[in-house]
């Protein structure tokens, strides 16, 4: 009876406790983190997506989870951050681009995030609907397609067919491979401020011009690093300096 | 005039010219001055002071100012003025500091120095008169006062959760620039803003003032004291000086020179105590709904078809934000099933105080027939002018349910207001779209490697260049090959003719000797065209020379040929075997010269 009593005693002390415990299996974590968010204990539903990213299960949905997450406990800057990382890996997800313009709406600042024309994006719209990863693995794809029918064209140098379909092939693979060179070497990097009000300073000193104040959620492109500090640059042209501390930089 | 003498004269005017600016001159060099003043003696706790150090004599000095830990300091710019006088040329800089008292009292502001060379010269000190803030200011010259700042509550000891509005109004009868408004931090309360700014006029002892109202709500979360600290007002009151204009105000642009000036004011009103009294012990279902509240209930169809739909609607109206109505229990119901809408929410001001309505829609869909009594929604509230705790109970509905003759999917399908028609679809509300679930959603794509980026970008090229090697060896072995026979493609059908010269003693040596011959030809074409000649039929021959461009006569000699040996051999024809010899070794050096 002591023994029984004794082993009901540490079954109820180790039951449920506050902290989620991982257990190492990405899929067991990602359905415990989903629980979580169910029944609305966001905190233990975003230290266990964070424990997911860093065991590297990094997912667009899991981001996309995390934003929620996020969202929910009213941390609308990291909300916006996570939301932004999903759309860098599922750019073409309607429930991440949702989410992010719901989530923007609650932003203080009248800032819009920085757009490319829409000409741009309808005329290159291979750059601005794929993700890094697949602009690079259609480029290696193709590639391997024209160097296969340039092979093809030895044996068959008369056929027709094979000329057309390899001029087409080599039309997309440049297009291709440029988009996903630039995306690598000129990546996009976009900063969300996550303090509730935040200094823009003219120079890299806290001592400088206060140019103007940023809020919660906004987002803006990097121009530059130095040390602590971070230049950015709104979509209406304004730039400044603040410490890095306040921002969560993604790279697109 | 002679030159020197012009020079002389040039010399002259010139020494004529700094002699003239000689008593400037030593003016400038007179001993500089500093003296430091105010623009008032005397303001109230909150209020700023203009301190104007004048540096007259030099244009390089710098003032030193004296320790001034009572006062926050801010620089405001500098002026140059320049005089000239009966030809005596004066400066005189002009530094503006505002200064802003951070404690009552006298306070003093110790002498204002500046170094000229070795000495150190200083201006007077001067005395600074503080007074409490107050937004009653007390108005020493006795006249009206310009500006001041109202703050009141409509309760001073609410209960929790209680509304109390607070308001602010702002009363000026001067002109200002640049206000800003820092309200207090509101801790412990949750604040909605209550209507939009006013702006109006207003007389008050037979004095009009301009006047700026905002009202915010306030919304107590515990009881206690809270204290709501004074409101503040920074501003510019701009002030004409009367002076005349200086010639040097295009030059400085500064207001002291000007006929305007704009002089800064900070006017602060007096903090508020609100005294939040606790809730009484509650009864059960009390969803902290604190002030007076309405239920209204509405039944969509009381008769209807079994799964058919009918809405509930329930509206709870009251003072506050719609968003802290929570959704009211409708209780067992058996016999249906209950889908839940999304609440629906409208905030309004209601005279003076914020009033929010929460309408929650339920679609019932009956499982059986029969006819029952929906049970009603209670809705507790306290009410802080009885200090009570009162129930709202809804309607309670009768609902006849039909059979239906046969079984039918259960649908959903109502309208809120049928009798009206379609009506437009309208955003009731707004959430973000749920997680993903999917465990196949955790199947990330694995980013590429440098490596496997290298080899799959490398490999493919690779591998066709190797193809294509391997492709122009073999054709350059073909055409080695070819070649080859090409050039000993003569010698041996002369070596296999030689061997055929007196071989036609007998039929069967005639009809070998005809193959023979035959076979040497189409080995020798074969040969020139590098291609299997012994196969060659005498049409497959003549064809394959067309081809090549042979001459018309060349190819139609050998195809005599060919059938000539064909007759001798299938025939019996009659052959004169050394001259057939002849015309074969000839015809094989014409089509040598033909096709190489």
């Amino acid at each position: 009876m002591k023994v029984l009593v004794s082993f009901l005693l540490l079954t109820s002390a180790g039951g449920d406790t506050d902290l989620p415990k991982a257990s190492g299996e990405p899929a067991v974590d990602f359905v415990q983190a989903n629980r979580a968010y169910a029944k609305g204990d966001y905190e233990s539903a975003v230290t266990l997506y964070h424990e997911l990213v860093e065991r590297g299960a990094i997912s667009g949905h899991v981001y996309f989870n995390l934003g929620n997450s996020y969202l929910r406990l009213g941390h609308l800057g990291k909300a916006i951050a996570a939301y932004r990382k999903s759309e860098a890996l599922l750019p073409r997800n309607q429930d991440v681009q949702a989410n992010l313009e719901f989530a923007r709406k609650s932003t203080k600042d009248a800032v819009s995030p920085t757009k490319p024309p829409a000409v741009a994006r309808t005329l290159l719209f291979w750059h601005f609907s794929l993700s890094r990863d697949e602009l690079t693995l259609g480029f290696l794809t193709m590639n391997a397609l024209v160097w296969l029918l340039m092979t093809l064209r030895l044996y068959h140098q008369e056929s027709e067919f094979l000329r057309w379909t390899l001029g087409i092939t080599i039309l997309m693979t440049l297009p291709l491979g440029a988009s996903a060179a630039l995306r690598h070497a000129s990546p996009q990097i976009v900063a969300v401020v996550q303090s509730p009000e935040v200094a823009v300073f003219s120079g890299k000193d806290e001592n400088s011009v206060i140019r103007f104040r940023l809020h919660e959620g906004t987002e803006a492109e990097v121009v530059a690093t130095s040390d602590t500090w971070v230049r950015i640059a709104l979509a209406d042209g304004k730039q400044g300096w603040l410490p890095a501390r306040h921002l969560d930089i993604v790279s697109m | 005039m002679s030159p020197s003498a012009h020079v002389f004269s040039c010399a002259a005017t010139t020494l004529a010219l700094l002699g003239g600016l000689g008593p400037g001159g030593l003016a400038m060099a007179a001993e500089p001055r500093v003296t430091a003043t105010v623009n008032r003696a005397q303001v109230q706790l909150g209020d700023a002071l203009v301190l104007t150090v004048t540096i007259e004599g030099s244009r390089s000095l710098e003032p030193t100012l004296p320790p001034l830990a009572d006062f926050d300091v801010r620089r405001r710019g500098s002026s140059t003025q320049m005089q000239i006088i009966n030809g005596s040329m004066s400066t005189s800089v002009a530094y503006n500091y505002i200064l802003k008292p951070r404690r009552e009292g006298t306070l003093r502001l110790g002498p204002v120095t500046i170094r000229a060379g070795d000495r150190e010269i200083a201006s007077d000190p001067i005395e600074i008169r503080v007074t409490a803030a107050s937004p009653v200011a007390r108005s020493s010259e006795g006249s009206s006062r310009e500006l001041f700042l109202e703050t009141t509550v409509s309760n001073e000891r609410p209960y929790v959760g209680e509304q109390v509005i607070y308001t602010l109004r702002f009363f000026r009868r001067v002109r200002l620039a640049d206000a800003r408004l820092e309200l207090p931090e509101f801790e412990g309360l949750l604040a909605t803003e209550l209507g939009e700014q006013r702006d109006y006029n207003v007389s008050r002892n037979g004095v009009k003032y301009a006047v700026t109202e905002l009202r915010r709500a306030l919304f107590p979360q515990e009881n206690g004291a809270h204290v709501l600290e004074g409101a503040q007002i920074d501003a510019q009151v701009i002030a004409s000086t009367g002076r005349s204009r200086s010639p040097f105000d295009s030059f400085f642009g500064d207001g002291l020179l000007g006929r305007t000036q704009a002089e800064p004011r900070a006017v602060r009103s007096r903090p508020i105590t609100l005294r939040v009294k606790p809730l009484p012990p509650s009864p059960p279902g009390f969803a902290g709904l604190v002030g007076k509240f309405q239920l209204k209930s509405q039944l969509s169809k009381t008769a209807l078809a079994v799964g058919e739909s009918t809405t509930l609607i329930l509206e709870i109206e009251g003072p506050g934000h719609p968003q802290s109505i929570s959704e009211p229990e409708l209780g067992e119901l058996t016999g249906f099933k209950v889908y839940p809408d999304r609440p629906s929410s409208t905030l309004r001001t209601q005279g003076a105080a914020l009033s929010g309505t929460k309408t929650f829609r339920k679609s019932l869909v009956p499982l059986t027939p029969g006819t029952v009594m929906l049970p009603s929604v209670r809705v507790i509230f306290f009410n802080p002018e009885t200090a009570t705790y009162q129930t709202l109970t809804s309607e309670r509905f009768e609902v006849t349910v039909t059979g239906s003759s046969e079984k039918e999917e259960l649908r959903f399908a109502e309208f809120l207001r049928p009798e009206a028609g379609k009506v437009p679809v309208a955003v009731l509300a707004d959430d973000i779209v749920p997680i993903h679930t999917d465990v196949s959603a955790l199947r990330a794509p694995r980013p590429i490697s440098l490596g496997w980026f290298a080899a799959a970008l490398v490999v493919p090229p690779f591998c066709f260049f190797g193809f294509a090697l391997g492709q122009r060896r073999r054709t350059q072995n073909t055409a080695r090959d070819a070649e080859r026979r090409r050039r000993n493609a003569l010698k041996e059908a002369r070596a296999r003719l030689k061997g055929l010269q007196g071989q036609t003693a007998t039929v069967k040596h005639l009809n070998d000797f005809a193959e023979q011959c035959s076979l040497t030809l189409r080995r020798y074409i074969g040969d020139l065209l590098n291609e299997e000649g012994a196969a060659l039929t005498t049409s497959e021959v003549q064809a394959k020379l067309r081809h090549r461009g042979v001459s018309a006569t060349l190819t139609d000699r050998t195809a005599g040929l060919l059938t000539q040996f064909e007759a001798i051999q299938y025939g019996g024809a009659e052959v004169a075997s050394e001259e057939l010899l002849r015309t074969l070794t000839t015809l094989l050096q014409d089509l040598r010269r033909e096709l190489t």
